[in-house]
């Protein structure tokens, strides 16, 4: 065989070989075994199988739920599977601040435990950006907002927003 | 053409990516949830794309030279992968820096990311490769069975926010991006293609050389007659 | 180091919206450019010694 025709055969036999390899990523079902994160529902329906290790779930923030305690230190919400109030949900506790585009209705991926009380226990909670960039709508400039938020921080600060 | 590489390319190089991100920096408007933390968009975006467009360009390379043998795709493919090892390895430290402050974390094994940095260490397997055999032929046979192979990287990592659950979020659009926000991002893009076309022709400049310089050796030392070499080197191309 | 307390303080609001945060971006461009220049410098020491302009 001369050269040519071996480099011609070994081009081949790579782009067969990448071209399965990529098939059975692409199509394979391999992400059922690759999930970054489960949904409050799967999270629910999957009993027992949640309790045991380090888990993370995602969904959305419902609205409403957001509650501090006292002091700031502990932050309660619900992760819903997505914005409507009737949405499947589960009871999220954080103990760290969260990022800050955390709001309601945002989306969360929170990793932690989940106990047989039904409780999320999130050591570290991650804010889910959409694709969407939009400049601020009339009357929003974040500049402004910034300033009128810096001077009254603390008075912010002392009610805790989205008590339902 | 050799004047434009020399002094034009670098001048509209300049003058697009200057241009795109001064638009970036400061014509364009803040988002309305990421504020200014937005603007990293005009570097890490066009980082990324024209990362994939070099890895790409090392894939076509790689074909073509086992399809044909030549040193000029060889250095090519040389050139292609470390120019998109840099620029992927710059896009994915932009984009640590960018979940910060957005997702709370620098970094989450979510499928973009491992993906992504599965692509960034089978580049630099690529790169140790070529480093490491001594034959100029078997390296380029060889490098590019790795390039090929290497190449599924790409469409990974491109629809991964696509086939799996991510922490990143999926492509943006010119209809879900503002179009104030469009035009830095495309002026920029076509300002980082300036910078990796320049970069590349210098790569390309280097790898054919040193190629050319290894094959020419081994008869550059019986006889010294540079008409006999010009020969030897135009035959193996 | 008032910024990044009433940061904090803003965060624990969980206003939904980032404040500030230039320091990200200027870290981003200036890693870049830094690469840029450092790769450029890295092509002018590798460029061919021989003229190359004959070779092609």
């Amino acid at each position: 065989m001369t050269p040519v025709n071996r480099n011609r055969l070994i081009a081949l036999g790579a782009l067969l070989f990448a071209g399965a390899g990529l098939g059975f990523i692409a199509f394979g079902n391999i992400g059922d075994n690759l999930v970054y994160y489960w949904s409050p529902s799967e999270l629910l329906s999957n009993g027992d199988k949640a309790y045991t290790a380090t888990i993370r779930l995602g969904g959305v923030v419902q609205p409403g739920s957001i509650q501090w305690n006292e002091g700031h230190t502990t932050l309660d919400f619900r992760v819903a599977d997505g914005p409507d109030a009737n949405a499947k949900s589960v009871h999220v506790r954080s103990l760290e601040t969260p990022p800050q585009m955390f709001r309601e209705k945002i989306g969360v991926v929170v990793e932690g435990t989940y106990d047989k009380a039904g409780i999320f226990t999130s050591n570290r909670l991650m804010v889910n950006h959409s694709n969407e960039y939009r400049a601020p709508k009339e009357g929003e400039e974040p500049r402004k907002w910034q300033d009128t938020l810096a001077e009254g921080a603390t008075t912010a600060t002392v009610t805790p927003p989205g008590a339902p | 053409m050799n004047k434009f590489v020399k002094f034009g390319l670098p001048v509209l190089t300049l003058a697009l990516l200057g241009a795109g991100w001064w638009l970036g920096l400061a014509w364009a408007p803040p988002d309305r949830e990421m504020g200014e933390v937005q603007r990293i968009m005009y570097v890490h975006v066009p980082l990324q794309w024209m990362a994939m467009l070099a890895m790409f360009i090392n894939f076509v390379a790689a074909v073509t030279y086992l399809m044909r043998q030549s040193w000029k795709t060889d250095a090519m493919a040389e050139a292609s992968a470390e120019i998109g090892l840099l620029f992927g390895t710059l896009g994915m430290i932009t984009g640590s820096i960018w979940g910060r402050p957005t997702w709370g974390v620098y970094w989450s094994w979510d499928p973009r990311l491992t993906s992504e940095a599965i692509l960034l260490v089978s580049y630099t397997g690529y790169l140790v490769l070529r480093r490491f055999v001594e034959d100029p032929e078997k390296r380029a046979v060889w490098s590019a069975v790795v390039a090929i192979i290497g190449a599924i990287n790409l469409p990974i990592v491109w629809f991964s926010v696509r086939w799996w659950r991510s922490l990143h979020q999926v492509q943006s659009s010119p209809k879900t991006v503002d179009p104030q926000m469009v035009l830095p991002l495309r002026v920029s893009a076509f300002g980082m293609l300036a910078l990796l076309i320049l970069f590349m022709v210098h790569r390309y400049r280097i790898a054919l050389a040193e190629r050319q310089a290894e094959v020419a050796l081994p008869e550059a030392l019986p006889s010294d007659d540079p008409a006999l070499r010009a020969n030897h080197s135009s035959k193996v191309a | 180091m008032t910024s990044l307390t009433s940061l904090m303080l803003l965060a624990q609001v969980g206003s939904g919206r980032l404040q500030g945060g230039w320091g990200y971006v200027g870290a981003c461009y200036g890693i870049s450019v830094a690469a840029f220049v450092l790769y450029s410098v890295s092509l002018w020491a590798r460029r061919p010694r021989t003229a190359a302009d004959s070779k092609e």
